[in-house]
């Protein structure tokens, strides 16, 4: 017996919890996170969480050229990933972000570091360069669009304009909007339900664009009437408002009036792009980055035209709900290599490109004239674009909760009040019960 | 001849590393290890590591967090949406359960059978099984989609208005097709147990009179009745943690695709994924894993002390598996 005591049972599942323990801890800051790389491990290159698109292969060869030692990995945006390596303590060196939405969010948390003394170093570009579009990456502890700046937007749009189809409006006789006179959402709801056909049950084509009750889509809308849905210190939302409720109806009225894609009737290709290209939808709620998609399309530019930011009140504003960018982590191995590249990304070669593409407005202000302007369209778009940017504002969103979480609270109450289970009022009730938990929350940990 | 060279030397004591049953012991813990291991680091840590989280108000990334007991878990069991997706999740497993169990045991009998091209009809009702998940439900979402889908062609062939099946009530049918789809996983197994089943019994049960279905009833089933248990178990398990066809049928992608979940698809794992990743709270979504791993070891508890009367094992289970 006393031969077998050096490897008996409860020996064993000790040194296996042992050896398990030793090894778990050996993968937790790199195996479990895959950050490894370029620049998770060693500060020898950048490590990218992104979207491959934004750094094309010949794009990435002259960085290489340029920088040999800073070689760049790309990894795809994935937010269940990022928490994962975030709370690893071995996050990417770059990552994308709207800025609109999560500047207060990350810098709140310094999970987001600053890049005032890069950019203050920075031969590339000032801070003067950059269209104060980018403010919306500012954060002072309590305000958005003050403070530090903790990302940099690659491109941006005013994202409630509209894409129509001028051809479909014709024929329906529709007045087109103008940049003088941009229309209301009531009458775009008027439009779509002359331009929506259904036959057998088979939506033929959908008059309006895919709508969801997203809090950045209701807080966009509102911006037109003066009140906003987040309260003054950002801890709470107000949709018992007259200007909330008026908003969150539209919404309702139009999925029950089933003239486009909706939360009840979802697109099945996820955005507006592909039904808008091949006619099946008569309008997109897109800003002018559309163009670069328009461009590619077969004969899209003869009949896609850009149109004001509908009202929904009285103040006329075209705001932008997403200015798509990058950040740096706090805790990022190789924050020097990541603002070089970011640097290049926002002043180099990468941004001319864009710039040429028509995939949004750079936010580096001389690049503007890059802006494509050969085909009819495209003059007539920039036109819209520069006539609009006038009323050009950025939304500020709370820090306490992210705007996926207020939309998903909002989306869960959505389909009772369309079904008629709930008047707007108990909607308004129940959606600030939920969201305001949400957000107290969100300031219980960040402190406010 | 001396004593000394006469005597018989008693054998040396083997060294403890020589003898048979540390040898034995050696290789029984050296193939068990990799699982050992394996559990520990995948299924143990994980669990304790859930529970620790469990038991705070942390959102994922931020750094502040406190303690908050035990509060999660009395938030969970007092939240009606907890309730609400249980309760559809129970109905889905009520519905996808029996109908894989006994819908498996039926296809098998009839593949038993000796039937023309019985390897080929094999083939072609495992094959699905062999379909990855993803591919098979993103498969089904363009069959049922109302615009262009083959299932409302056909029902237009019949007259019949096209069906908005990616909505209400009718994705929970479009999500029940898709978890039968998988059934020929089921058949091959319920396959091998009647080929198991032992050919002198069904005999002498013929000599004594007994029809097909008494002798499919009073033989076939009892000694399969281990494997029907295996098949009931695991496929409620794999029912009720339901996940990814429920997610893939709703439009969006990661996060936000929570968001467009329609309300009848709203299935317990549904509800834990958004808590984590739409909502950031990951204590309160931790809190509802370790409920819920309650639930199903409760439920698989009672299975098999309901079974106890209705399963056959061939071997007494309570001998420690000696055959004597």
């Amino acid at each position: 017996m006393g031969y077998n005591a050096s490897l008996d049972r409860r020996s064993f599942l000790t040194w296996s919890a042992v050896g398990a323990a030793a090894a778990l801890a050996g993968c937790t800051t790199q195996g479990a996170t895959g950050a490894g790389g370029a620049g998770g491990a060693g500060g020898k290159g950048v490590t990218v969480m992104g979207v491959a698109d934004d750094f094309p292969k010949d794009l990435l060869k002259i960085w290489n050229s340029k920088h040999p030692d800073l070689p760049v990995k790309i990894i795809a945006y994935d937010e269940t990933r990022l928490n994962a390596m975030l709370a690893a303590g071995n996050p990417p060196d770059l990552v994308r972000g709207l800025g609109a939405q999560q500047a207060g969010f990350l810098a709140s948390r310094k999970i987001a570091r600053p890049l005032d003394d890069y950019i203050a170093k920075s031969s590339a570009f000032k801070v003067s360069d950059l269209d104060p579009v980018n403010d919306v990456w500012r954060w002072d502890g309590t305000k958005q669009g003050e403070g530090q700046i903790y990302g940099l937007t690659k491109d941006y749009s005013l994202d409630m304009m509209l894409w129509y189809n001028s051809r479909l409006f014709e024929s329906v006789g529709a007045t087109a909007p103008t940049a003088e006179r941009p229309p209301t959402y009531d009458d775009m709801l008027d439009v779509a339900k002359e331009l929506t056909s259904v036959k057998g049950g088979k939506v033929l084509r959908y008059g309006m664009w895919s709508t969801a009750p997203a809090v950045e889509g209701i807080h966009a809308m509102m911006a037109t009437t003066g009140v906003p849905l987040f309260a003054e210190d950002l801890k709470t939302v107000d949709f018992s408002s007259p200007e909330a409720q008026k908003a969150v109806l539209w919404l309702a009225n139009v999925a029950k009036a089933k003239v486009g894609y909706t939360l009840l009737d979802p697109n099945p290709d996820g955005w507006d792009w592909p039904p808008f290209s091949v006619q099946r939808e008569a309008m997109a709620q897109a800003g002018y980055w559309f163009a670069g998609a328009v461009a590619g399309g077969e004969g899209t530019g003869k009949w896609a035209r850009l149109a004001p930011a509908p009202m929904l009140g009285t103040k006329r504003v075209s705001p932008t709900t997403s200015a798509t960018g990058h950040w740096i982590p706090t805790k990022a191995k190789n924050p020097d290599g990541a603002f070089a590249l970011l640097e290049w990304f926002t002043a180099g070669e990468p941004a001319v490109a864009r710039a040429k593409s028509g995939w949004g407005i750079p936010i580096i202000r001389s690049l503007a004239s890059h802006l494509p302007t050969a085909e009819p369209f495209q003059k007539e778009a920039l036109e819209t674009q520069r006539a609009e940017s006038q009323y050009a504002t950025v939304l500020t969103f709370s820090p306490y909760a992210t705007v996926t979480a207020l939309s998903a609270t909002v989306a869960g109450l959505f389909p009772q009040l369309v079904k008629g289970g709930m008047t707007i009022g108990q909607f308004a009730d129940q959606a600030n019960d939920k969201c305001n938990q949400l957000l107290a929350e969100g300031v219980s940990r960040v402190g406010g | 001849m001396s004593a000394a060279s006469s005597s018989v030397h008693p054998a040396s004591r083997p060294r403890f590393y020589q003898t048979t049953r540390w040898r034995q012991g050696r290789d029984f813990y050296l193939f068990v290890s990799p699982w050992v291991v394996g559990t520990i680091l995948l299924t143990i840590f994980p669990l304790a590591y859930a529970f620790g989280v469990s038991l705070t108000n942390w959102d994922g990334i931020s750094p502040g967090f406190r303690w908050v007991g035990f509060d999660n878990y009395a938030k969970v069991l007092s939240n009606p949406e907890t309730w609400a997706s249980l309760g559809r999740t129970g109905m889905l497993a009520l519905v996808v359960v029996p109908i894989t169990v006994v819908g498996s045991l039926v296809l098998a009998v009839l593949l038993n059978n000796k039937v023309r091209f019985r390897a080929g009809w094999r083939t072609l009702i495992y094959l699905p099984a062999v379909v990855p998940p993803v591919a098979a439900t993103l498969t089904w979402k363009l069959l049922f989609e109302r615009d262009s889908g083959a299932v409302n062609a056909i029902l237009g062939l019949f007259g019949r208005d096209a069906v908005n099946w990616m909505t209400g009530q009718q994705v929970f049918i479009v999500l029940i097709v898709v978890m039968l789809w998988g059934i020929g996983g089921g058949v091959i197994i319920n396959l091998a147990a009647l080929q198991d089943v032992p050919q002198e019994l069904l005999e002498a049960a013929e000599l004594d009179g007994a029809g097909h279905w008494r002798r499919f009833v009073s033989v076939t089933v009892p000694t399969i009745s281990p494997v029907l248990l295996f098949q009931f178990v695991t496929t409620t398990i794999g029912v009720l943690q339901t996940f990814v066809p429920a997610l893939l049928l709703s439009p969006g992608s990661g996060a936000a695709a929570i968001t467009s979940v329609p309300e009848s698809n709203r299935l317990f794992m549904i509800d834990v994924y958004a808590e984590y990743f739409a909502f950031s709270r990951y204590g309160y979504a931790s809190a509802m894993l370790w409920l819920f791993f309650v639930v199903i070891l409760l439920i698989t508890g009672i299975f098999f002390k309901v079974s106890g009367r209705t399963v056959f094992y061939a071997v007494d289970p309570s001998a420690g598996g000696r055959n004597d």
